[in-house]
């Protein structure tokens, strides 16, 4: 099942990328900041309490099948032809999802950075690197990730620093905390956060499986949840103190006016186009797990190594980003109200769920098996 | 000495001992060579020839180990069998590095080392002895990887000198030399060397087999084998490190590399090699751990400018206007003004002129070198500004970008960066910083990909080994980094156990009334 050229990739890899991959367009779009306002923080909060039992579930299947990875158990679980159309579903949604980030950024590039430049040009480029990055493989990606990792944190942290020196930030502006009580918070953090940067984690259960390490794998990947977590709730925090909540409410990219507002000395201003490409790294890698997500399940599907997929299935990814919708309003609207239900819920939560209670009754009969023995049944048959 | 499998001349046949047979297959192999002596000699009772190549062989050295020998022997002196030869060479050349040999083809081989051979009536042997001479450079001071404290000598071309200087460094029976040839038409000694117990095993054994892998004519230069031993030739990024310096060499094999060494040149290879290698000058270790520390950071910014610098200014300067603070824009904008080109085809124009001086610098002969700066600077330079074909602001972008690029310690690895400026430069003029990030990131994950004997091109850093940072952006003082390179995997991993900060231990309150009171001399 598994040819002997497996990639693995360590734990520290596995932590950066799952941070970044997590952190990556959450970090940009700003999700949920319409409904929560000034209490988006908490309701990040509470997101990622939520998106942790979701992790708890995907590490826990994969512990309880070690070596397999989420294409495996489903036809484990649910039988070769059920899984194998589940395995198609799942690599249509990574795919579109690949596409969908990709779509995030694009738009975000178009609009704030290069207004001239048509889409299509900066989806192929973009499309083209991530191709390139794909193909050489998981091993790569995760050390690339470790390469970028440390500039993308000290941008987080310069930015605070910044805005600490620049006096851009009142804390006011996060009063009244949960002034209209913990209706609008909860009823953005179900689906729309939870599922948004935490149950998109979904697609790691394929490189999880294959980690150097596989005993830390499940607290490595609950660490950088929180770690991601927590950097996203600081994150809106500082948005809001900078902006008001209405502000950043109304704000398509509130990460970038808040960079905006930075202004040292005349000197240090208008950090926004260089923000942009820091938070480059988090999409790429967000957009690249996915598609190799997709890759990988047609690998399961085709027993044909994914790299012959690559170059093919990454165009179309590109193209699919292209007409997914007209304009970036169409493109979020479908974001925030068709995807989290009908995508989200159903391969991050539903099935993965259905797969933990089947693995967790197969595992209760086989100790019931071992308890009281049917070691005479057994014979019988033999 | 090792394997001469690939190097083949002369018959398999077995010596016979019939010196006219033997005299006729050396004249039907070297034919009518004038430096190839074959000279009856009498040893004791018997009839001999001692072959040997007149251009490398060293007059004196014949004379000390061959003939004087030869000459003390007893008149009576006769031998029937291969034992009777090998005690009598042991008894009248012991000491001198003899070899006995039984075919032809070894034969052949060792006069084409530089041995003197000397066949007998009636021995189905010969023996060899070392006396190499011929043409050789004295010890100098290295030419490329220049150094102000430190170690002044540097390799030449002569294998045995570079060995010795190698061995002389490291004083351990763990050095171990291993020699192979190589090339076909040039039949070049090789030497593997590596510090058993200390390199990897598996490392050492992937590099024997390269090496025994190699199918060439011709070696002259490490050059020649690097392209058949690295793991990817397709890059602009070298995987092994080449030098000219002992000590580096010497260093690399105590951490655990290994190191080839090719008869001659004076450039060594150190292999595994990764990008961090280059960004370390051996002098980082002779000076204050502060300075070598800050020296490094210095090279990687440098690295960083050589590399972007150029296309930052042109994609900046081109469509993100806004990150410049506004007086500077004014003032560079300004100096744009009459400009006739977009900054793109400025920054090419200037890049490429710069590269045509720096090959033009390096290939002219000494005596006109000062011409060169004269057109360069003054001409080129000044004149373009002046005339207005280009911006003095792109002039200071190419000059720093110049002068960074020759700040990395390994001038090989400059390649790297100067290929890559360009293309960086076209992706910064028609994508802005969109393009120069994304080639950047095609740049690290090419460089993560790479590999070289195994050992991952970036590895302290991805992936990331935390036992390894002591030495790596910054250098700690030398007691403090107990460990060998782990990501070389050494076979010991700890190179100095006991190792401790020279300055005392601390001192406790209790401890130091006591010693008041005993030594009674303190204020």
């Amino acid at each position: 099942m598994h040819s002997p050229l497996l990639e693995r990739i360590s734990i520290l890899q596995q932590f950066v990328l799952i941070f970044l991959f997590q952190v990556g367009s959450a970090i940009v779009v700003g999700a949920g900041a319409a409904d929560a306002k000034q209490d988006l923080w908490i309701a990040e909060i509470v997101a990622c309490a939520i998106g942790l039992i979701l992790v708890v579930i995907y590490v826990y299947i994969l512990r309880l099948k070690p070596g397999y990875d989420l294409y495996d158990i489903l036809s484990l679980v649910f039988g070769r032809w059920p899984g194998r159309l589940l395995a198609v579903l799942y690599i249509l949604y990574f795919f579109y999802i690949s596409a969908r980030v990709l779509r995030d950024f694009t738009e975000l590039l178009i609009i704030d950075v290069l207004p001239e430049t048509p889409l299509e040009i900066v989806t192929l480029l973009f499309i083209l690197t991530v191709i390139y990055m794909v193909y050489m493989g998981i091993e790569v990606l995760g050390r690339m990730s470790e390469t970028f990792v440390p500039y993308f944190i000290t941008f987080v942290l310069l930015i605070t620093l910044f805005l600490i020196f620049g006096q851009d930030i009142s804390v006011e502006n996060l009063l009244p905390v949960l002034g209209d009580g913990w209706e609008p918070v909860l009823k953005v953090v179900f689906p729309e956060l939870v599922t948004f940067p935490y149950g998109e984690t979904v697609v790691l259960m394929i490189i999880m499986a294959h980690t150097t390490h596989p005993r830390y794998m499940p607290l490595t990947a609950l660490l950088a949840t929180v770690l991601s977590g927590s950097v996203l709730s600081y994150h809106a925090f500082l948005m809001i103190a900078v902006l008001g909540g209405d502000m950043v409410a109304r704000s398509t990219f509130p990460l970038l006016s808040v960079v905006r507002e930075v202004s040292i000395a005349n000197f240090i201003e208008r950090l926004d186009a260089l923000v942009v490409f820091i938070m480059m790294v988090g999409i790429f890698v967000k957009v690249s797990l996915f598609f190799y997500g997709g890759l990988k399940g047609l690998e399961f599907l085709t027993r044909i190594p994914f790299r012959h997929f690559v170059l093919p299935c990454g165009l179309m990814v590109g193209f699919l980003s292209i007409i997914i919708a007209a304009n970036f309003a169409e493109h979020i609207e479908e974001g925030v109200q068709i995807v989290p239900l009908f995508f989200h819920v159903p391969f991050q939560i539903i099935i993965p769920v259905l797969l933990l209670a089947v693995l967790l009754i197969q595992r209760w009969r086989q100790r019931r098996v071992k308890r009281h023995g049917f070691r005479g049944t057994l014979q019988k048959w033999k | 000495m090792g394997s001469g499998e690939r190097y083949r001349s002369g018959s398999e046949l077995p010596l016979t001992g019939n010196l006219d047979e033997c005299r006729e297959e050396m004249t039907e192999l070297f034919g009518e060579t004038k430096d190839l002596r074959m000279e009856d000699l009498q040893i004791g009772q018997k009839q001999a020839m001692l072959l040997y190549l007149l251009t490398i062989t060293d007059a004196q050295l014949l004379t000390e180990r061959v003939l004087q020998p030869i000459g003390r022997l007893p008149v009576e002196q006769s031998v029937a069998s291969v034992d009777e030869f090998e005690q009598l060479c042991a008894k009248m050349l012991g000491g001198s590095a003899h070899v006995i040999l039984h075919t032809n083809q070894d034969a052949v081989q060792k006069i084409l080392e530089g041995f003197s051979v000397i066949v007998m009536e009636g021995v189905s042997a010969a023996v060899a002895i070392f006396t190499e001479g011929g043409g050789k450079r004295g010890i100098q001071e290295p030419t490329t990887q220049t150094i102000v404290k430190g170690p002044k000598d540097g390799f030449v071309e002569d294998l045995r000198t570079n060995l010795s200087l190698l061995r002389k460094r490291i004083r351990n029976h763990k050095l171990r030399i291993e020699t192979f040839t190589i090339g076909t038409d040039t039949g070049t000694n090789v030497c593997l060397i590596y510090m058993k117990g200390i390199a990897n095993e598996g490392i050492v054994e992937e590099a024997r087999k390269r090496l025994q892998d190699i199918r060439t004519n011709a070696v002259f230069e490490t050059g020649n084998i690097e392209e058949f031993i690295a793991d990817k030739t397709i890059t602009p990024f070298p995987t092994v490190y080449s030098t000219e310096r002992p000590d580096a060499v010497s260093a690399h094999l105590v951490s655990g590399k290994a190191a080839i060494v090719v008869d001659g040149t004076p450039f060594v290879i150190t292999l595994p090699t990764v990008f961090n290698d280059f960004m370390i000058a051996p002098e980082d270790y002779y000076q204050s751990f502060m300075m070598g520390s800050f020296l490094r950071l210095i090279r990687y910014l440098s690295f960083m400018f050589a590399l972007m610098l150029p296309s930052l200014y042109v994609s900046v300067i081109t469509y993100h206007h806004e990150l410049i603070p506004t007086p500077l824009l004014i003032s560079v904008i300004s100096q744009r003004e009459g400009v006739p080109f977009p900054a793109v085809v400025e920054a090419f124009l200037m890049e490429v002129t710069f590269e045509i001086l720096r090959e033009a610098g390096v290939r002219m002969p000494r005596a006109v070198g000062g011409t060169i700066s004269i057109v360069g600077g003054l001409v080129i330079g000044q004149a373009a500004v002046e005339a207005g074909i280009i911006s003095n602001t792109m002039v200071i972008v190419v000059a720093l970008t110049a002068i960074s690029s020759f700040v990395a310690p390994y001038y090989i690895f400059s390649i790297s960066s100067r290929l890559l400026r360009f293309g960086l430069i076209v992706l910064g003029g028609v994508f802005g910083l969109y393009g120069v990030f994304l080639g950047l990131m095609v740049m690290v994950g090419h460089l993560c990909g790479l590999r070289s004997f195994g050992v991952p091109y970036l590895a302290p850093i991805a992936p990331f080994i935390m036992k390894d940072q002591k030495d790596i952006f910054i250098r700690l003082p030398v007691w403090a980094s107990k460990l060998r390179p782990q990501m070389l995997k050494p076979d010991s991993a700890v190179k100095q156990q006991e190792s401790e900060s020279p300055s005392p231990p601390p001192v406790y309150p209790s401890e130091r009334r006591g010693k008041r009171k005993s030594k009674g001399d303190q204020p």
